[in-house]
């Protein structure tokens, strides 16, 4: 089960190769995801010590050097799309991805953090072994069906080496640390579905959120806005220069703001 | 009255207390949530100022929000009507968000607080930014221009703001309405030049000075001037209207010729490269808008016939253009809030509703400093203890005195250290005004660029911004403007003396510019007397002042933030008074945004 939403994206990944602004964007994805993971574990490995500090500095560090492999990649794909397509702003952000709030769950600074939702470290363990292993499915889909693409040729099995490096040294760790407390770590183990389920909820939720306003807004668009835009354009009461009329329009006098109540309340 | 001010869901959200009209707190969300451009609502950033005010928020008796969201719904609307079927993806996203959150802002704001719907209240865009001006300074009547990319359907306002007996009095003779925008032609072009838009528009500042203004001639046919003595774009060469991604149209690469490739870096160069054409586009918009920003003051002199103009919007961060202004336009007094963009719209709104009550800010200098204190509490929560012991590799002093600590200080200045610099309030606005400073020696060779490369990891180009002694100031500077009350804020720019240019490298522009901040006892007690002493042991009054963070990263707020962006940026000293520490090199790589991967970041 826990797989299936990396399997599902890893089979529609051509579709998203073939368009260069959604594919920069979907690399942006990772790039934050692997950016927010690496201050996640960094803010662990600080806790810990000995080899367990190594290893888990080591993986911050792999995804800090795949943070920047994946932005860089975005940029070459489209590099208008990679650099302005979050955060433009003319006149109205709206609409405009951000991969780093998309990714927010991954930051550090935000309570969701799973550093701090998971403290413990078996827990902890666990919950990187079960995403890098989903990283690892979502990335090898990526690598066989689009051999085509020179770069998901190349550059994704650099990627997927450190990956399955952190699969095997996250196991390891979760496996310890459950010899270690048999009964906690089970009870952990419910945590970190728990976790996982929620945060996949939350983006099925967002999916569905964002697929529907998609619809709802095209209907709308099409089938009221375009045909009533026309018509007011027609009628000359619709201009782009000019899409109000003020009573400031030219030289006039001062027009008085009644600051009082009404002002104030008015949205 | 217990006013709270907000701003949020655009871009630099943030929140402000004012307490019978005097500011008490303010911060913009991104120095809590470490988000750089933060526009989610600032539910920490009101938290903080709310425990600053030592109230609830059931003890306010307004919450303000800067602007009015129905209002600008409508202009949204009409501009898809007057579009359609163009700008579709506009529109679907436009309408996503406003569904989503952007109209029911008042109900978010009453239950993310906990007051009733009925003290949510609603200022207008513009007069939030005229009142952030004018409130904060002690004068009775002025001008005000507002000049932004869009407020509610506004992009430019010219007013009068006055203070009366029963209420502050606002008249407004003329504004040009959306998409006619000052603001949104600079955004465009910033995007064009390869930066990011709301972010990289000062990279646009810094980067005219190495360039000529070849392009002014077509850079003048994007504007037409009507009979109102106003401005309106021609909209043949922009698209802002239609896209939410893209700013101009075919027709502008036609003139200019094509948009730079925001992967590839800008690295300065030669003539005929890459970089300086980007440099003579931008010093050529540097010049028309100075131009327009010039007839836009004489027509507010005229309309007003006030003296003294209050200059707000986010085109008022534009030192450059401010400096020149004071300078040359037309009032005896022009005052700019040190928050002038949307962020400074909260403490605005805020005071523009007290004074609507008759309540206005008590008489005095208006200071800055209202974000989050530095506290030796904190210091205490920290992976060190007191006993100057190395625990975690940073090591650690507290010193017994300020003079012991200002002698460490400046003599790790004169040594040509790097120095992280936290006291007190955080400040309030974009500029480091030395609460949250980087200070270097400026005479050091190739300062510039070790900052740049070593420790802020951005563009080779980017200027760095001196802090001078006010009582120097016009020893090392000329054009400083009337009274310097511009730059006590660093906004505005003026010329480095000739004789003081070899000892100020690291802080004068390539065409002998400096965006000065003049430091008085007042604003800064403890870093006057480390600039003092730095003095005597070198002979220079002055000293590097660049915001203390990293590339990508909003000015560090905590002690805690401080050490991590210190370690970042590999600083040899972080200072905040009375403790020293020498930061150890971050254990994790944490990627910042590279400047060779990525210079338009």
């Amino acid at each position: 089960m826990i797989y299936i939403r990396e399997f599902i994206a890893g089979l529609i990944s051509p579709a998203v190769v073939l368009s260069k602004p959604r594919f920069s964007r979907q690399l942006l994805k990772f790039a934050y995801t692997e950016l927010y993971t690496s201050y996640d574990i960094g803010a662990v490995a600080r806790r810990q010590e000995g080899e367990v500090r190594e290893a888990m500095e080591r993986h911050a560090s792999d995804e800090g050097r795949h943070y920047k492999i994946f932005k860089e990649w975005a940029q070459r794909v489209a590099p208008y799309t990679a650099s302005h397509n979050n955060g433009v702003n003319f006149g109205d952000p709206d609409g405009v991805e951000q991969p780093d709030r998309r990714s927010v769950r991954w930051s550090a600074e935000q309570e969701a953090a799973p550093n701090r939702r998971l403290p413990e470290l078996g827990d902890y363990m666990l919950y990187i072994f079960l995403s890098e292993s989903r990283a690892v499915i979502q990335f090898k889909l990526y690598q066989w069906l689009n051999r085509y693409d020179e770069r998901c040729r190349t550059w994704i099995p650099s990627v997927l080496v450190d990956e399955k490096r952190h699969v095997a040294y996250s196991l390891h760790y979760a496996w310890r640390e459950f010899r270690r407390a048999p009964l906690a770590r089970i009870r952990g183990a419910a945590r970190v579905a728990v976790y996982i389920a929620r945060q996949d909820l939350v983006d099925l939720s967002k999916l569905i959120q964002v697929g529907g306003s998609a619809v709802m807004g095209s209907l709308f668009y099409f089938l009221l806005v375009t045909p009533y835009g026309f018509g007011l354009r027609l009628l000359g009461l619709a201009r782009r220069d000019r899409l109000r009329r003020t009573e400031t329009d030219g030289p006039v006098a001062p027009q008085r703001v009644q600051l009082d109540s009404t002002y104030w309340a008015e949205q | 009255m217990k006013v709270l001010g907000l701003s949020s869901h655009f871009h630099d959200s943030a929140a402000a207390l004012v307490i019978d009209g005097r500011p008490i707190a303010a911060s913009q969300e991104e120095r809590f949530s470490r988000r750089k451009g933060d526009s989610s609502l600032p539910i920490r950033a009101a938290s903080f100022c709310l425990e600053r005010g030592g109230i609830e928020a059931t003890d306010l008796d307004a919450v303000v929000f800067y602007e009015k969201p129905f209002r600008k719904f409508y202009r949204i609307v009409s501009t898809s009507l007057a579009n359609a079927p163009g700008g579709f993806r506009a529109f679907k996203g436009a309408l996503h968000s406003w569904f989503e959150s952007k109209l029911w802002i008042k109900s978010e704001i009453a239950k993310a607080l906990g007051v009733p719907l009925d003290r949510v209240r609603f200022s207008d865009h513009h007069l939030s930014h005229a009142a952030a001006a004018f409130l904060t300074h002690d004068v009775p009547s002025a001008a005000t221009l507002v000049v932004d990319g869009v407020g509610e359907w506004t992009s430019t306002t010219l007013g009068r703001l006055s203070r009366a007996e029963g209420a502050m009095v606002y008249d407004v003779f003329g504004s040009v309405d959306f998409p006619h925008s000052l603001g949104l032609l600079y955004s465009a072009l910033t995007a064009f030049l390869g930066f990011r838009v709301n972010e990289g528009e000062y990279k646009v500042m810094g980067l005219a000075p190495y360039g000529q203004p070849r392009f002014v001639p077509e850079l003048r046919q994007l504007i037409r001037h009507p009979d109102d003595g106003l401005f309106e774009l021609d909209l043949r060469y922009f698209s802002h209207d239609r896209s939410v991604t893209r700013g101009w149209s075919a027709e502008l690469e036609r003139l200019l010729g094509p948009p730079r490739n925001p992967g590839r870096p800008l690295r300065l160069g030669r003539e005929g490269t890459e970089f300086q054409r980007c440099a003579d586009i931008a010093a050529s918009l540097q010049v028309v808008l100075e131009e327009e920003l010039l007839r836009l003051f004489e027509r507010a002199r005229e309309l007003t016939g006030e003296s003294v103009l209050c200059y707000a919007g986010g085109v008022a961060l534009n030192c450059v253009a401010n400096g020149k202004l004071a300078r040359e336009g037309p009032f005896s007094r022009l005052l700019i809030h040190p928050a002038s963009g949307d962020a400074g719209g909260a403490l605005g709104a805020a005071l523009a509703y007290c004074a609507s009550h008759g309540i206005y800010r008590p008489a005095g200098a208006f200071s800055p400093f209202l974000g989050l204190d530095v506290s030796s509490a904190e210091f205490a929560g920290l992976t060190f203890d007191d006993s100057g012991s190395d625990s975690g590799s940073d090591s650690f002093q507290r010193t017994q005195s300020e003079d012991e600590f200002v002698e460490h200080v400046a003599q790790a200045l004169a040594d040509d250290e790097v120095v992280g610099w936290m006291q007190g309030g955080a400040e309030w606005g974009p500029r480091a005004l030395g609460a949250r400073s980087i200070l270097a020696r400026p005479d050091s060779p190739g300062q510039q660029r070790r900052l740049n490369r070593m420790v802020k990891h951005r563009e080779d180009f980017r200027p760095f911004a001196p802090v001078v002694l006010d009582e120097w100031a016009e020893e090392l500077f000329e054009g400083l403007c009337p009274g310097r009350e511009l730059e006590r804020h660093m906004l505005a720019t003026v010329t480095t003396r000739k004789a003081w240019r070899g000892r100020l490298a690291a802080v004068t522009h390539v065409d002998g510019s400096a965006r000065v901040q003049c430091l008085r006892p007042c604003d800064g007690p403890l870093l006057h007397r480390v600039l003092a002493r730095f003095h005597a042991l070198t002979g220079i009054p002055a000293l590097v002042n660049t915001s203390f963070n990293d590339a990508g990263e909003p000015i560090v707020n905590s002690l805690d933030d401080g050490l991590r962006s210190a370690r970042r940026c590999g600083l040899g000293l972080l200072a905040a008074y009375p403790h020293l520490v020498r930061p150890a090199k971050d254990p994790v790589p944490v990627p910042a945004e590279s400047a060779t991967l990525e210079p338009s970041a």
